[in-house]
């Protein structure tokens, strides 16, 4: 029997990020580390929800009318909604379902759109009608605002978290496609693609081996970016009703509910809205930082 | 190319993509659970009604052939019933659109103005006390979606200081000017209205600045960034180095080419405004086309939301077409690609 | 009878901030240009020509640090003018011909409207009418051998070649009345084929106009032909100064020496290796001669001391150890 190797080997690729180096040129901005400390205490918010938050049952049906839309105190630091809720809890668990809809929709659309704006790229001269196909429909998904196709495709389904996070994913895919597709259509003239091709290589190494580490920067900061634009349309989503339904703790529903009782109880809105502002923020410090360290400046 | 040559061509690649996009919203409003005859009479109506009703849509035929007649009628500019306001789409939208385009207009001017005394600001001074401020402002207009704008201007300007209006288009008392091309302010002007003039555009200023305040935030540091890296270049010293005025300098020299990048990315903002528009109108209770857009997408109004995203995609694709102008105009390189 | 110098650059140490430390890149450079004089600059790319020239007109990048010097011009020191002053010279006194034209020239504005504005402040006219800026602007351009004058004047940079942007640039130049030109390597970025062409051009006009000039260039056959007097740079240092017929026969630094011996001879029919290594690194340059790490006659004090620049013979500066009598 054969011994197994117990050596790994890091890829090329990964050594040549030169990650060390790059973690220095990031860490030398206060703004970037601000931003990264921001985005994991967001993650970490919402992966312990149920046990940070005070009150772990508010975030669902509860009532409790005797509290209803108490002031700020020691015992509802962020006071309480119109049923008598702990805006704090309702609030942590808010994060949940922001960044879950930041992350399924990434994890359905960087993949999708990634590939296709690959193949529309690579084969943009050998087979002319892969990429017109593929960059026609991305063109129709960019055609319209965002935030309007996506109201319109939530209508139309039952307003839901899944549905929002459906819609917002059918509209964001292009966007990737666009990015990867410019960038390999432009790596396409550069030696060391043209040199493997001399040399034979498959189409799938060129693609995958020297074509996408070379989009990963600009990839890693749109992803990054995104995180905070996903998030405030799905927050947006919820606010007109159209995304999550009460009594999900979503912080654009939050946001839309506490709405009707200001300016009297301006805490049950105020805090939400500062929770989603907090998170946006946090990810496009995020995402400059990534951005300068990543993607080589001229 | 020719400047002509060059709308032409696009104009004709817009029509091309929105016309995919209606073949999508046509489908897809037509192929989801739910039966869209039973829909349009209502959930009382007797079922020989919405039998009618369903040969009158065509809703009989195969789908290729429903689109095809769906088309048919939008081209001579029917957009179908509406089941919300119980009248012709293609009416609504000649009542609410003209609204929303004001507020938005008013919005960009805002924006623009702002970015630019910002974006020159921070980059004139850069890295001294007024680029910091900008940034600061920046992350703040990024980081607050435009729904919150809305609420805290709400609450601020109804309870903290009441200088502005909070909602509707005119003061309860002020008799509306008669309507001749559908947006109050120019009808105003048109009728020599200047106190319903005046009114008009004092409620717009909030729901217009919520609007503007993000696109306006990232315009600023674009136009910032662009002041920067300029500044080094060797036109900027050749110019200085021929003895021309420092400020003439900065404020043709360097800006123009400055401004280029952040007008090119100015298609974006308008797609913020429009899809914003959807959330600001509602809190403002502006009575224009989003806030019918919201209404109907709640009563699942199809023809309606077809014709909404539809409009909303002419609307982009006719401001993403200005937009390419301005920029070959501002900088004729891109042009000549 | 003394003749005073129009241009003197005495101990001029520019360096740049950025964010691995401070770049020490001119380290005590001395300069003088007398009046009707042309003056040549060679050495090799990276040395500090550009940086030298832009500290004329105080036009250095936003990083630059100007810590020590002085640059006199006709009897005042340039780096503590007054803005108002500063203008003046930049208008009247000197002007400043770039090494790369496409560079030099604003991508968004036709030559019309610089043209214009530079001939507005030349203070030549006392009332600018568009019109007179506009056969200003024409007849310089003939000036400058530009054919069809009309086009290039209602045209983008985009729209010209290399040669006639850096006609245009000449023209701009030349659009007041002034005394010394400073042409930073003119033709390094034009096609070969017209080099020679652009170069006696810029010599035709200073003769016409009896200007003094310094002309930056690494090519050394338009440097021997142009200029009365030779300097040398190296890495920050001026290490030579001579006639410049006697700089390209008898050369005496050793940094020269490699420079002349690896310029392609027409008639060795042997292409030379260029000089071996590189110019040094400016964070953490050589304390003494900074030639030190590529020169292969250095002596023991070269390491730690700089040599001053002295002169050797008549007309002839040197900063090297070998000519000052110190024994290895
Ligand atoms: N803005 C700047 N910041 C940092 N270093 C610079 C800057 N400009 C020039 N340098 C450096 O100064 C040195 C001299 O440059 P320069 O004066 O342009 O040389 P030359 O004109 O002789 O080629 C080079 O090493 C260059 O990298
Ligand atoms: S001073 Fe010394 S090291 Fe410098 S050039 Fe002369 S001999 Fe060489
Ligand atoms: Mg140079």
């Amino acid at each position: 029997m054969r011994t197994i190797e117990t050596h790994i080997s890091i890829p090329k690729w990964i050594e040549e990020l030169e990650l060390g180096k790059k973690w220095y040129k990031f860490s030398r901005s206060p703004l970037s580390l601000l931003g990264l400390v921001i985005a994991c205490s967001t993650i970490i918010l919402a992966l312990l929800a149920p046990f940070l938050a005070p009150y772990p049952q508010h975030a669902g049906f509860y009532h409790n009318f005797m509290e209803s839309c108490q002031g700020l105190s020691l015992k509802h630091p962020f006071g309480t909604d119109q049923f008598g809720r702990d805006v704090l809890s309702r609030t942590i668990f808010g994060f949940r379902y922001s960044l879950m809809m930041a992350g399924v929709v990434l994890l359905l659309v960087v993949p999708l759109g990634v590939i296709l704006g690959l193949i529309a790229g690579y084969y943009r001269e050998k087979i002319k009608i892969i990429e017109i196909v593929i960059m026609r429909i991305a063109d129709i998904f960019i055609a319209v605002p965002p935030l309007v196709l996506a109201l319109a495709i939530c209508s139309v389904l039952t307003p839901s978290v899944f549905h929002a996070m459906m819609a917002v994913s059918l509209m964001w895919w292009p966007w990737y496609t666009r990015l990867t597709y410019n960038v390999t259509s432009s790596l396409k003239e550069e030696y060391f693609v043209q040199a493997a091709e001399v040399t034979g290589a498959s189409s799938s190494h060129i693609i995958f081996k020297e074509i996408l580490p070379n989009c990963l920067g600009s990839i890693l900061t749109k992803v990054t970016l995104d995180v905070g634009w996903i998030i405030l349309i799905g927050s947006a989503l919820s606010f007109v009703g159209l995304g999550a339904q009460p009594p999900t703790p979503d912080l654009g529903t939050m946001v839309a509910e506490g709405g009707n009782f200001l300016p009297d109880f301006w805490w049950i809105s105020l805090f939400p809205a500062l929770a989603i502002s907090y998170t946006i923020l946090g990810f496009n410090l995020l995402g400059d930082g990534v951005r300068d360290t990543f993607v080589e400046e001229r | 190319m020719k400047l002509s040559t060059y709308v032409i061509k696009r104009a004709g690649y817009a029509i091309f993509t929105l016309i995919g996009l209606s073949i999508f919203v046509f489908v897809l409003a037509r192929v989801l659970p739910g039966d869209p005859a039973r829909m349009a009479a209502g959930p009382r109506a007797p079922s020989w009604v919405v039998e009618q009703l369903r040969e009158q849509l065509w809703l009989d035929k195969p789908i290729y052939t429903q689109y095809f007649y769906w088309l048919k009628d939008i081209i001579h500019g029917d957009l179908g019933y509406s089941i919300y306001t119980r009248r012709s789409v293609t009416q609504d939208v000649i009542e609410y659109l003209p609204a929303s385009i004001q507020l938005i207009i008013l919005a960009g001017i805002f924006e623009v103005i702002g970015a630019l005394i910002l974006g020159v600001m921070a980059g004139r001074y850069s890295y001294k006390w007024p680029d910091n401020l900008t940034r600061f402002i920046s992350y703040i207009g990024i980081s607050v979606p435009a729904f919150v704008w809305a609420i805290i201007f709400q609450l601020l300007f109804t309870w903290v200081m009441p200088i502005f209006p909070t909602s509707g288009m005119f003061s309860p008392l002020m008799i509306p000017p008669p309507e001749i091309t559908g947006m109050s302010t120019l009808d105003a002007l048109i009728t020599g209205r200047f106190d319903a003039f005046v009114d008009v555009l004092w409620h717009m200023v909030l729901p217009a600045l919520a609007l503007c305040l993000g696109g306006m935030a990232q315009d600023a540091r674009i136009i910032r960034a662009g002041m920067v890296e300029n500044q080094e270049k060797d036109y900027i010293a050749m110019a200085t180095s021929h003895g021309l005025p420092e400020r003439l300098v900065t404020s043709k020299y360097l800006l123009k080419p400055s401004i280029v990048p952040a007008v090119t990315v100015m298609g974006m903002d308008v797609a913020s405004l429009l899809g914003n528009a959807f959330l600001v109108e509602i809190v403002f209770m502006w009575p224009g086309f989003s806030k019918y857009g919201i209404n109907v997408m709640l009563s699942k109004d199809l023809n309606a939301i077809v014709a909404v995203v539809l409009i909303m995609g002419l609307i982009f694709a006719i401001a993403n077409i200005i937009v390419d102008v301005i920029v070959i105009h501002l900088d004729p390189r891109i042009g000549g690609k | 009878m003394v003749i005073t110098p129009l241009l003197e650059i005495r101990n001029l140490h520019v360096g740049y901030k950025t964010h691995m430390g401070i770049s020490k890149v001119l380290n005590g450079v001395y300069l003088t240009v007398n009046e009707g004089e042309k003056v040549g600059v060679i050495g090799e790319s990276g040395c500090g020509k550009t940086t030298t020239m832009k500290s004329i007109h105080r036009i250095l990048p936003g990083n630059a640090i100007v810590s020590e010097g002085e640059i006199i011009f006709k009897g005042k020191d340039i780096l503590k003018m007054k803005k108002r002053e500063l203008t003046e010279i930049r208008r009247k006194g000197v002007t400043m011909i770039f090494q790369d034209p496409t560079a030099a020239l604003n991508p968004v504005f036709k030559v019309s409207e610089m043209m214009t504005d530079i001939i507005k402040y030349s203070g030549i006219y006392e009332k600018n009418l568009k019109k007179e800026a506009r056969n200003r602007a024409l007849d310089l351009f003939e000036e400058v051998a530009l054919s069809d004058p009309e086009r290039v004047f209602d045209s983008y940079s985009f729209q010209l070649s290399g040669g006639m942007r850096q006609r245009v640039c000449i023209a701009m130049s030349l659009a007041g009345v002034k005394q010394l030109v400073i042409a930073d390597e003119p033709t390094t970025n034009l096609d070969v084929t017209i080099q020679a062409q652009v170069l006696s051009l810029l010599k035709s006009l200073v003769n016409e106009k009896r200007l003094s000039l310094i002309l930056v260039s690494q090519a050394l056959g338009a440097v021997r032909e142009t200029a009365d007097r030779v300097y040398v740079m190296y890495a920050g240092d001026i290490v030579e100064v001579a006639k410049a017929d006697v700089l390209f026969t008898d050369p005496l630094h050793p940094y020269t020496q490699k420079l002349l011996d690896s310029v392609p001879r027409l008639t060795g029919g042997v292409f030379s290796i260029g000089i071996k290594g590189r110019v040094p690194n400016y964070f953490n340059p050589p304390s003494g001669c900074r030639f030190y790490p590529r020169c292969d006659q250095s002596l023991n004090i070269c390491k730690d001391k700089k040599s001053p620049l002295v002169e050797v013979k008549k007309d002839h500066c040197v900063a090297c150890w070998l000519y000052r009598g110190v024994s290895t």
